[in-house]
């Protein structure tokens, strides 16, 4: 079977599987009210609301937002059989909470993710392949030991609380101390994405946008920090061990035979054959970009979709939940398949069969 | 391998980590009080030329952005008891607290046995101690509470003529025994009156939630001081809810919480929801399943009384019968607090059951004389979530609310001491049957309000009487859509409101009750027509303004002009009905064009330099080392 062959084999995989999760959506959001009977209605209503409304107008509100106050099994299949109606055709529907389109809702979070994300695994994978390289040059070391035990104490780290350490330190104590030299003193944000003082004071002039970009960029740098530190244990293992096993190879013995420069051997001819794994590992971090980091940005007060995520599901907004886990499998599988195929064009010895 | 010296370091380090990991919780702080409230009286306002709401979620990060100055309020009622401490030590800032409109309480499932008996329910109100509770809960901001109305004009609290205060084990194990509820086996625990055991009662409180599971704690301490066994019982949030809504049978007591803002009317009222023998059993009502004829009969003339005194009678009268009957248990009406810097401002007004963030706060907090005032300046105000939408039909959050008060006033409004003023409406007459036999049936309500006529809507749209009309019946109609300001018992009982002149607005009810005014004019404002009435009855939720993009055309003293999600939102005053006159600001006259005096250019930020600066060194530090390296 050649490659055309194993891309519609793997395509026809990643629909039954896309359309496995969006059943398994359906039912996984609607826990609480299967075991408890609890709808996103009660949460909406204040009880003590609630008992100053009449009965028949809450009964037409649940209506109107497509729920039954008790369901039974005929309520529940024909509400799934609109959910999945409603996914196929791309109507992901209005939020319970603000009443806004979901689209919409993900769409004015999603830039925020991606450049908190994007940046933070950037430098993830740049000191993890760095320091892994550095440490495999030499293993056995005290420089690799002391590698690996700073990768794995900062791996095993909560990223939580080393963004709370972070915020302590650069955000609250810094300001504290230099401000007996400077008015105000010096610090990072303490959170958010943008100061309002900044976006008053240059929204309107010729190169504002360079100001304000600063200024997002100063927000942006402690919660990159801490998950840029926080993820590359990984990176650094995976590329460490990698190179270590590569560097058995009877080609890394010719070309030290060769009397290449030994920086040579390990940049030129270890790490190049060492990244291979890693290309897999890469593409399926990019293909969870959009998650965001729910704790990294609820710390930080930074607006994206992974806090979005852990409120939407608190409040049981179903459609909003539904929609960015649909999505969100969707770019992992398709993340995966996309490392498959990145992988044998990068090894010409992987056949597809 | 490694040297001592470096393993010993490594160790250091480490254990120093996790050790500075666990011991920094203490760098969270700790609790006092002292409040006082500041008399308004006129309605004209606002002095302040902005209202910024910033979204601060961290209540750490609003009290350092308040004790820093950069903001001015906080704009919540309910700051953490243990931050007080930390407010009063603080220069220049002062933390303002009230009674809460609201009160924790434990329910119990009347339908299930021993709770079914009066006297069972009476020992346990006996048990508590609820000057502990106010204690552990709420670290002493907070009283014991027995009626079922929190303070204001509707609790009989001062009437009862006994109260269940402080613990009296005397007098709960008379009521038990006196039950039949014996220790026939001298276990040390009561059994029933056959000699079969009780059971193991359980108190449930949201497992997560520190007042809760504390309460749930001493609830179930309460029983086992009066020899029935018991437990505290942590539930899930969804759990908890379930079990209230839907008489779930295996529930016997549930710890619980209601706040009712600055709405006097939902305080008293909920009774109805709550305890009315004709919702027993309904699924959302009736949570204690309590059933009381008498109570029933009284709640019949509550919900039609026409009249003021008829009113709080039967409210008192319905609440001695509860506090008799015991099918909750109140326990603590505690402070709310919120705090403002007292350097730069002053007005800010204490309302009864809001506390200090308010309409009239926005409207009469000004500059002191010595910052430049008292008109103009900016407002900060830290507000811990964001609003979720601009349209006031989706808006459902008591933050969104915050900031949507500000440019949604009602027809009436109530001042600091909870009495109603008009904002649209310059004068109102209340008609039934008897005063207006000819244009009012027998057993209905009509109001005729006479309108403000300066009144314009943020776009110069005048607002007349039919925008008055307009929203009322949208609202109604909309119930059908899905738009649950159409929910209230009043809107489905309006039969007519209309236009009887451009600025006298009419709503006629096939009710007669006293509530109907407050439900028709306090915090009812205009929807501009000309704005909704193209989006259709089903397309109520389809109006997004700001975030959507679409129009915002508003009647009240501000309108939004700068708004990033999560971050801030931006209020600007505007020249409204009972706009104030401030001086002219600033300009710049040219020979044939006036300009507005551009923005003052930001303080220096040296943060910004310096990452920049640190930025810029670091990427030629690499860049150099590497080029150094290659060459090498």
């Amino acid at each position: 079977m050649g490659l055309r062959e194993y891309v519609i084999r793997r395509t026809i995989y990643v629909f039954l599987l896309i359309v496995a999760v969006i059943c398994f959506n359906f039912f996984i959001f609607r826990l609480p009210t299967f075991l408890f009977g609890v709808s996103p209605l009660d949460l909406m209503i204040a009880p003590e609301q609630r008992a100053t409304m009449p009965y028949e107008s809450l009964q037409l509100l649940y209506q109107n937002y497509g729920l039954v106050p008790d369901p039974d099994i005929f309520d529940w299949i024909y509400m799934f059989w609109r959910y999945i109606v409603n996914m196929f055709s791309g109507d992901f529907g209005f939020s319970f909470q603000s009443q806004r389109p979901v689209i919409d809702e993900i769409m004015a979070r999603l830039p925020n993710t991606l450049l908190l994300m994007g940046t933070s695994s950037i430098v993830a994978i740049i000191l993890g392949i760095w320091t892994g390289v550095k440490a495999a040059g030499d293993p056995g070391s005290r420089k690799d030991v002391g590698a690996v035990t700073m990768a794995l104490f900062t791996f095993s780290l909560p990223v939580f609380w080393l963004g709370m350490i972070l915020l302590f330190f650069f955000a609250y104590m810094l300001p504290a101390l230099t401000s007996t030299l400077i008015d105000g003193g010096i610090g990072l944000p303490s959170g958010g994405t943008i100061s309002y003082e900044v976006w008053i004071a240059f929204k309107d002039q010729p190169f504002g946008a360079l100001a304000i970009a600063g200024d997002i960029l100063l927000h942006l740098l402690l919660p990159m920090i801490a998950l840029g530190i926080g993820g590359y244990g990984g990176y650094f293992l995976y590329m460490r061990n990698n190179l270590i096993d590569v560097m058995t190879e009877d080609y890394i013995l010719t070309a030290r035979a060769k009397g290449l420069d030994e920086n040579q051997v390990l940049y030129k001819h270890g790490m190049k054959n060492a990244m291979l794994p890693m290309v897999t590992a890469i593409a399926i971090t990019f293909g969870f970009l959009i998650n965001g980091a729910t704790l990294t940005e609820t710390v930080f007060n930074w607006f994206g979709l992974g806090r979005y995520i852990f409120d939407s599901l608190l409040l049981l907004d179903y459609p909003v939940v539904q929609a960015i886990f649909m999505i969100v499998a969707i770019t992992a599988v398709l993340a995966n398949f996309i490392a498959d195929l990145l992988y044998g064009f990068l090894d010409p010895r992987i056949k597809y069969g | 391998m490694l040297s001592n010296r470096i393993r010993v370091a490594f160790a250091i380090f480490f254990v120093g980590s996790f050790l500075f990991m666990s011991i920094s919780p203490i760098f969270a702080t700790a609790q006092t009080l002292p409040y006082s409230g500041l008399p308004s009286e006129a309605k004209n306002g606002p002095y302040i030329d902005k209202m910024v709401f910033k979204v601060q979620p961290n209540t750490e990060q609003q009290m350092l952005a308040l004790i820093n100055g950069e903001v001015d309020m906080i704009w919540e009622s309910s700051i953490d008891t243990t931050y007080l401490p930390q407010l009063t030590a603080a220069e220049d800032v002062e933390a303002f607290g009230d009674w809460r409109n609201g009160f924790g309480f434990y329910e119990f499932n009347c339908d299930r046995y021993p709770l079914n008996i009066t006297s069972v329910r009476r020992a346990y109100a006996y048990a508590l101690d609820k000057y502990e509770i106010s204690e552990v809960l709420w670290a002493g901001e907070s009283r014991p509470w027995d009626a079922n109305v929190p303070p204001g004009p509707w609790t009989a609290e001062e009437e009862f003529t006994y109260y269940y205060y402080e613990e009296n084990l005397d007098i709960a194990n008379d009521l038990l025994d006196a039950a039949g509820l014996l220790d026939v086996d001298a276990d040390g625990w009561r059994e029933n009156p056959d000699g079969s055991e009780i059971g193991i009662v359980q108190v449930a409180g949201h497992g997560a939630d520190f007042q809760s599971s504390q309460a749930a704690i001493i609830g179930a301490g309460a029983f086992s001081a009066i020899g029935i066994e018991a437990e505290p019982l942590m539930t899930d949030f969804y759990q908890y809810v379930s079990r209230l809504n839907f008489h779930d049978p295996d529930w016997w007591v549930t710890f619980y919480g209601y706040s009712f803002r600055e709405d006097f009317f939902n305080a008293v009222y909920h009774l109805y929801g709550d305890f009315y023998g004709g919702y027993y059993g309904v699924d959302y009502y009736n949570s204690p399943n309590f059933r009381n004829a008498t109570f029933d009969a009284l709640m019949d003339t509550f919900l039609t009384a026409k009249d003021e005194a008829t009113v709080l009678s039967t409210a008192h009268q319905m609440q001695e019968i509860l506090h008799y009957e015991c099918p909750r248990v109140t326990a603590y009406n505690n402070k709310a607090f919120s705090a403002i810097r007292t350097d730069k401002w002053e007005g800010h007004v204490a309302q009864l059951g809001a506390n200090v963030p308010n309409f009239w706060t926005s409207m009469k907090v000004h500059l002191k004389e010595s910052q430049g005032g008292p008109y103009g300046g900016t407002f900060y105000v830290s507000s811990s979530i964001d609003i979720d939408s601009f349209n006031t039909m989706s808006g459902v959050g008591y933050y969104t609310w915050a900031i949507l008060f500000e440019m949604w006033p009602g027809l009436v409004e109530k001042d600091e001491n909870a009495e109603y003023v008009g904002v649209w409406a310059e004068s109102w007459e209340i008609q039934t049957h008897d005063t207006h036999p000819d244009v009012v049936p027998v057993g209905n309500h009509r109001f005729v309000f006479n309108l403000i006529q300066n009144a314009t809507f943020s776009d110069g749209h005048l607002i007349t009487a039919e925008d008055f009309a307009f929203t009322f019946n949208y609202f109604k109609d909309g119930l059908a859509y899905g738009n649950p300001n159409g929910a209230s018992a009043t809107i489905q009982s309006m039969t007519a409101a209309y236009a009887a002149a451009p600025f006298q607005f009419v709503v006629e009810l096939d009710t007669e009750s006293f509530w109907n005014f407050e439900n028709v004019a306090f915090r009812t404002f205009p929807l501009p027509q000309h704005v909704i009435e193209p989006y259709g009855l089903e397309g109520w939720n389809e109006w997004d303004p700001i975030k959507g993009g679409d129009p915002y055309v508003v009647p009240g003293p501000f309108t939004v002009t700068e708004y990033i999600d999560a971050e801030f939102t931006e209020l600007t005053r505007r020249d409204w009905a009972y706009g104030i006159d401030h001086p002219e600001p600033t300009t710049t006259t040219e020979p044939t064009t006036t300009t507005t005096a551009p923005p003052p250019p930001p303080p220096f930020d040296p943060t910004l330099a310096i990452v920049g600066g640190a930025v810029g060194a670091a990427v030629v530090i690499l860049v150099g080392g590497f080029v150094l390296l290659r060459q090498k």
